[in-house]
């Protein structure tokens, strides 16, 4: 009864089960269409929450006839909903009617990104003090324990700023069109979205691999002028982005 | 007790700051199942207020195939830690072959799915070590092999598991209208002594092609008055138990979603006259 009760659930062309009551009446078929439509219906509002901005870029229409396409080709294994959907950037990338927007994988990597930091582990942060007292030689060898929630998203689109200006209704500034990659993560109570400057993001890959700060520094395209490693590593303690410190010695 | 209203995250910041009069709140279980962030930091800080009920919606207690042990796992950590007064979980089926459904799937109520419900009932409680209170669902259609009422089958399972019953009266009513019976005829049967909370909640309505109410559980409007008059009849002759009042889609400012709460007390206030005060209009039934 089961397998054919949600065979009928997840495809509307699948006949109910022929153990339903009255089955052939048009009031059991009409309501079992109510279990079909919770089904699509539920899921498309769980991804709404999670991908709010992805949705309004292409309108609640597309939105929800893409999260159809989506939902027939990954639908949930966990009852843990909050954690649903992480597959929707790379469905987006593929999929063809949304190729006419082509940032649109990307922000919806970036809104998948900001739901893991939003869920991520609580932790502590180092403030940059705990820099002090540290050789030239010593910092060069030291190692970060990157924030549990901290997400990086790399894009040739300007995503984050693509995101910030979409995140209400009304808002919508002016964009200059560069590649941006994105630091998403919840030093607090609250996510965060930084656009970081060229360089960062190889350097925070690199540290998160667990380089230390010299072999991380070298990993940064020599093409990129003014990138200074303990500027960077200030900078990412500043904003809560580092929970420890290790040495490599 | 005072009645109680779901905990729902545009209201977190209010009620931490103001703290409004409120018996208790109920949230979801697997919305809190992530690791860590605001979820966590607000109910954490809410439930040193108030207490709480924490509702599962996802254990598949009436699916044939065997408890997920991971889940109950999530779900055991998070009682463990949050030590609510209540736990819940639904008597229908949400999972099959690995996918996740993502509703409330009903059962047909057989000797053997009551074998099946009491087993995984008795493993949830001794693998959570507490008692479980059991939803009776909104259900759409009905089974032709069932040989067993609902409101019988939930007694059985009740006698046999020691859980107990949190009824929701408007499940009862959703049920009933959609399945032509009366709500009343299902209430006076239901097994009201084993009763441990109320969820009361608003339903959509939409009709079916021969025109009659095909009604819609979405936890989306007020409370019925059908429903309203349903529970009065019930809390008069039911032992006292807290009542939720549920509210999960197109969720209201504040006034309004404990405007119903206040409602339900209301209610019992009325029925439960003090002693030797007689009130015999209210003594009856349910209408």
């Amino acid at each position: 009864m089961e397998a054919r009760f949600a065979a009928a659930v997840l495809d509307r062309d699948a006949p109910m089960p022929a153990s339903i009551a009255d089955c052939s009446a048009p009031r059991a078929e009409r309501a079992f269409e109510v279990y079909r439509n919770n089904y699509r219906v539920n899921l498309q509002e769980a991804l709404r929450v999670t991908y709010p901005v992805t949705a309004r870029l292409v309108g609640d229409e597309f939105f929800a006839a893409m999260i159809n396409v989506f939902v027939t080709a990954h639908p949930p294994r966990s009852p843990v909903l909050i954690e649903y959907g992480g597959e929707l950037p790379g469905f987006i990338s593929q999929f063809e009617p949304a190729a006419t927007v082509p940032y649109l994988a990307d922000v919806a990597r970036l809104e998948a990104a900001w739901n893991d930091a939003y869920h991520a582990p609580e932790s502590g942060c180092l403030l940059p003090a705990a820099l002090a007292g540290l050789t030239a030689e010593s910092l060069a060898l030291t190692g970060a324990v990157l924030h549990p929630s901290v997400q990086l998203v790399r894009s040739s689109f300007p995503v984050a700023s693509i995101w910030e200006s979409h995140r209400s209704p009304s808002q919508g500034t002016a964009l200059s069109w560069v590649a941006e990659d994105a630091l998403v993560w919840r030093p607090d109570s609250e996510v965060l979205v930084l656009a970081l400057k060229p360089g960062y993001a190889a350097f925070v890959m690199a540290l998160q691999e667990g380089l230390c700060v010299a072999d991380a520094a070298g990993t940064v395209s020599q093409d990129i002028g003014g990138f200074d490693a303990g500027d960077a590593l200030v900078s990412l303690l500043s904003w809560g982005a580092i929970a420890s410190l290790t040495t490599t010695d | 007790m005072q009645s109680g209203v779901s905990l729902k995250a545009q209201h977190y910041r209010m009620v931490l700051d103001s703290r409004p009069a409120a018996g208790f709140f109920e949230v979801h279980a697997e919305n809190f199942m992530g690791a860590g962030g605001p979820p966590h930091r607000y109910l954490e800080a809410i439930r040193g207020h108030y207490p709480l009920s924490i509702h599962g919606v996802g254990l598949n207690i009436g699916g044939s195939q065997p408890l997920d042990r991971s889940h109950l796992q999530r779900l055991k950590d998070l009682l463990d830690r949050y030590q609510p007064e209540l736990f819940s979980e639904h008597l229908a089926w949400s999972s099959h072959g690995g996918l996740f459904l993502n509703d409330l799937l009903p059962l047909p109520y057989t000797r053997s799915t009551l074998e099946l419900v009491c087993n995984h009932i008795d493993e949830t409680q001794a693998f959570l070590g507490r008692r479980m209170l059991l939803e009776n669902p909104s259900t759409y259609v009905t089974f032709a092999e069932s040989t067993l009422t609902e409101e019988e089958f939930i007694g059985e399972i009740a006698k046999r598991t020691g859980c107990g019953l949190l009824l929701d009266i408007n499940n009862a009513y959703v049920s009933s209208v959609n399945q032509r019976r009366e709500p009343t005829q299902y209430l006076d049967r239901y097994p009201l002594e084993h009763v441990e909370q109320f969820h009361l909640a608003g339903f959509a309505e939409t009709r079916d092609p021969d025109g009659e109410r095909l009604l819609i559980d979405t936890h989306g409007d007020q409370v019925h008055v059908d429903v309203w008059q349903l529970y009065a009849g019930v809390v008069s002759r039911a032992p006292a138990a807290p009542t939720l009042i549920e509210w999960d889609n197109d969720v209201p400012e504040w006034p309004t979603l404990i405007a119903e709460a206040r409602k339900a007390d209301a209610i019992i206030a009325s029925v439960q006259s003090p002693p030797g005060a007689a009130e015999p209009a209210r003594a009856g039934g349910a209408r």
